[in-house]
């Protein structure tokens, strides 16, 4: 190569060097910008902002014959309506979501029964160390909490999302509720609600079981 | 052995990392998609968290890949590629600006260039700066627990506006060589390793007088060296 032409300036790896500074930047500043993109998503529903993930389909609901049943290690087993259920105790909780897809909607509005009210009305054995949720979909999707995660009072059975009933696609009638947790934890169409005692290997839900962590604490 | 056409452009490392590269794009980028498009995401239910690690595996393989090819091959020629690509002379740089103005498009004479011309060292530039790019927000991705949720999930914008940009380049990159008649004579050099002649005095004039100076009556490419 003739060097005189290849003398005078270094562009390639400045401009390198500032992609990576541009880059950077825009992991870790301008949270404005990305929030607001993000709720931009076009695969959103709508004003909710959430993305609809599902791996069985969305099982039809319908009130007149649905049932939630508590059982496993409840020492008062119950199956409850739709209407008995929202006869009990109903609390609001606001918190951030988190997909493990890495998207996320900020302050949403659960309405529903706290997990708490629940062990305690049911009267949950103390031997009891998970809760497992069993959807109704086709999948058979579950997943579980720990005792000490059911304790917390913003861990919710929830039937209504920024003060409207869910719509199927979200989980109607009703879906656990986990913050702190990513999504996969929230389980949606929750019909049985069964108390276990399982060693320390605990339990393994529908994503667990494919390489996912039980512990999905953000 | 039968005489490649052209100059010699392209050494077998270039060409082999070349065509890796672009194949394991290919998987990422259908790999991706299908993962992004809500229906085609519905459709993958359980198969999705297997995709996504081989999404990240063969993302991963993109950049080891290519250099270990090098540095098994030719690691003089990648030390010898960076150096051109870092290195601009003010032809380089007027080049560029007059491409970004559209006078090649419009068949205006350009300023002389050597074996890569700017905007193929700009090209070069930005697949390195993505590859990291992609390489950070993806390891963000697959290693989120534990992580902030602020951060994940930048890293998930950043790494669909990089896939949005890098194939926007593919797409370019594709129009070129199969738009152009010089674009074709590229893709040959990518092959076969040589740049037919006229394409190389016409668009990489510095280069096509060096190589006439070092080896002026044949040009031939390693493919056929005993």
């Amino acid at each position: 190569m003739n060097d005189t032409h290849y003398s005078e300036t270094h562009i390639g790896r400045r401009a390198f060097i500032g992609l990576m500074i541009a880059g950077l930047a825009a992991l870790f500043l301008g949270r404005g910008l990305f929030s607001g993109l993000l709720k931009e998503d076009p695969g959103s529903t709508g004003t909710t902002g959430f993305r609809i993930n599902s791996v069985g389909g969305t099982p039809a609901f319908d009130e007149s014959t649905w049932q939630l049943t508590f059982d496993g290690l409840f020492r008062k087993p119950a199956t409850l309506s739709f209407a008995e259920f929202k006869a009990l105790p109903q609390v609001e909780r606001t918190r951030d979501f988190l997909c493990v897809e890495g998207w996320g909607v900020d302050s949403v509005e659960w309405t529903g029964v706290t997990l708490s009210e629940v062990m305690q009305r049911f009267d949950i054995d103390p031997s009891a160390t998970h809760i497992i949720f069993h959807s109704s979909d086709s999948a058979k999707y579950t997943d579980s909490v720990t005792i000490e995660e059911a304790k917390r009072d913003d861990t919710v059975l929830a039937h209504a999302l920024n003060g409207a009933p869910l719509i199927p696609d979200m989980g109607s009638p009703l879906r656990l509720v986990l913050p702190g947790t990513y999504g996969y934890k929230y389980v949606k169409w929750v019909e049985r609600v069964e108390a276990v005692a399982l060693d320390s290997g605990g339990y393994k839900g529908y994503w667990e079981k494919l390489g996912y962590p039980a512990d999905a604490t953000i | 052995m039968k005489r490649p056409e052209g100059i010699k452009r392209f050494v077998l490392a270039e060409r082999l990392a070349h065509w890796l590269y672009a194949l394991l794009f290919l998987i990422v980028l259908v790999s991706g998609l299908l993962m992004r498009i809500p229906l085609t995401r519905a459709w993958l239910g359980a198969a999705r968290h297997g995709v996504s690690v081989r999404h990240g595996a063969t993302g991963f393989a993109m950049i080891v890949v290519p250099l270990l090819l090098f540095a098994l091959l030719d690691r003089g020629r990648l030390r010898g590629d960076i150096r051109e690509v870092d290195r601009w002379s003010r032809d380089d740089r007027r080049w560029f600006w007059a491409a970004l103005r559209g006078d090649s498009l419009r068949k205006r004479e350009m300023p002389p260039q050597g074996r890569l011309n700017a905007g193929m060292k700009a090209n070069s530039i930005l697949v390195a700066a993505m590859a990291v790019g992609f390489a950070v927000t993806g390891g963000i991705l697959l290693g989120k627990t534990g992580l902030p949720a602020w951060l994940v999930s930048r890293a998930l914008w950043l790494h669909g506006f990089l896939a949005i940009c890098a194939t926007a380049l593919f797409a370019g990159h594709l129009v070129h060589v199969f738009g152009t008649r010089h674009g074709r004579g590229y893709l040959q050099a990518m092959i076969k390793g040589g740049l037919p002649e006229e394409i190389a005095r016409e668009r990489h004039v510095l280069w096509w007088q060096s190589m006439k100076a070092e080896d002026p009556p044949t040009q031939r490419t390693e493919d056929e060296m005993p």
